[in-house]
């Protein structure tokens, strides 16, 4: 059994369902967790989990407070909470104020990462507007993690992955159907 | 074509302070077979959704009064989203960074000129959603 665990987060805005299916769409059961912090209103992220349940062999589902993270699965962040990792193996849920205006926060998830040679985090900004994630995917590279910000002549919104861009922290822009590709080799190559 | 799926593709609404393109959009869907709400103003969108509207909502981000976004802040105050998915329908690629909180309210944008085919489709797809 590989003691190596892998877990994507992806940090996504206005726009980004399409791009999300894109990536989703397909995709095999893979030896990974998928972590998806999406912008978007009450009661949506059970919709949106649901029918990307429908897109691919991966479990996709709204994490519970204290969830054991699972690999083959696929997390919908839930709305009005903010979704952290604890010790990179569960979640928990915030209950703090918005951060960058937003609940879920992109970069309150990806900066509850811990660094841990064991664990290897593949982090990933979409489209949207303003700048949450930046922080996030500075963040994840300090701890090694690799880092994708989408294309930004992809993105319908270019100012998220553009911030992310601007950190210096980002290892790879690329297109959604890139960024796909990038999931699936994460596992393999690390 | 199932009974529910006719029901799905009778609800969407064009909010747009352009007559003449709201109703190219109710042709084009027509064709289809799908029958569109026509709201010219906010005060006519927030009325459909206060009298039971649900589905997908095309919304003009440039329109006198209440624009898009004054009129998303007025859906959301009356908690009238919950049976909705808004497009935002624009000629700018980039819209206004002050209004990203209202992020989560947009599913995605539909940017001018769009072709028939493309409006179609877009929207068809998003009710998968509801």
């Amino acid at each position: 059994m590989n003691p190596h665990r892998y877990i994507v987060i992806i940090g996504s805005s206005t726009g980004g369902i399409a791009v999300l299916e894109k990536i989703i769409a397909n995709l095999p059961r893979l030896p990974l967790s998928i972590v998806i912090v999406q912008h978007i209103m009450e009661l949506y992220a059970e919709r949106i989990s649901a029918f990307f349940n429908s897109l691919t062999e991966m479990t996709v589902c709204v994490p519970k407070d204290k969830e054991i993270i699972q690999n083959g699965f696929i997390y919908v962040a839930p709305t009005s909470v903010h979704l952290l990792i604890e010790h990179n193996s569960s979640f928990t849920y915030g209950y703090t104020d918005p951060v960058n205006r937003f609940r879920p926060s992109i970069d309150v998830t990806m900066m509850s990462c811990q660094a841990d040679k064991k664990v290897h985090f593949l982090g990933i900004i979409l489209t949207g507007m303003a700048a949450d994630g930046s922080h996030g995917l500075f963040y994840l590279k300090s701890i090694n993690a690799i880092t994708v910000a989408q294309d930004p002549k992809t993105a319908i919104i270019a100012s998220m992955p553009l911030a992310a861009i601007k950190t210096g922290a980002v290892d790879t822009v690329a297109t959604p159907d890139i960024i796909r590709k990038i999931i699936i080799n994460f596992s393999r190559e690390t | 074509m199932t009974d529910k799926l006719v029901q799905r593709l009778t609800r969407v609404m064009i909010v747009d302070d352009d007559p003449a393109l709201c109703t190219c959009v109710v042709e084009t869907f027509a064709e289809q077979g799908i029958s569109v709400e026509v709201a010219l103003n906010a005060q006519q969108c927030l009325f459909y959704l206060r009298n039971g509207f649900s589905g997908i909502i095309l919304m003009d981000i440039c329109m006198p009064v209440m624009n898009g976004w004054d009129t998303i802040r007025a859906i959301v105050r009356e908690d009238l989203f919950h049976n909705i998915i808004i497009l935002m329908v624009t000629a700018e690629l980039e819209p206004d960074e002050k209004e990203a909180e209202l992020n989560g309210f947009i599913f995605d944008y539909i940017v001018k000129p769009f072709d028939s085919d493309t409006l179609i489709e877009t929207v068809v797809h998003y009710m998968l959603y509801l």
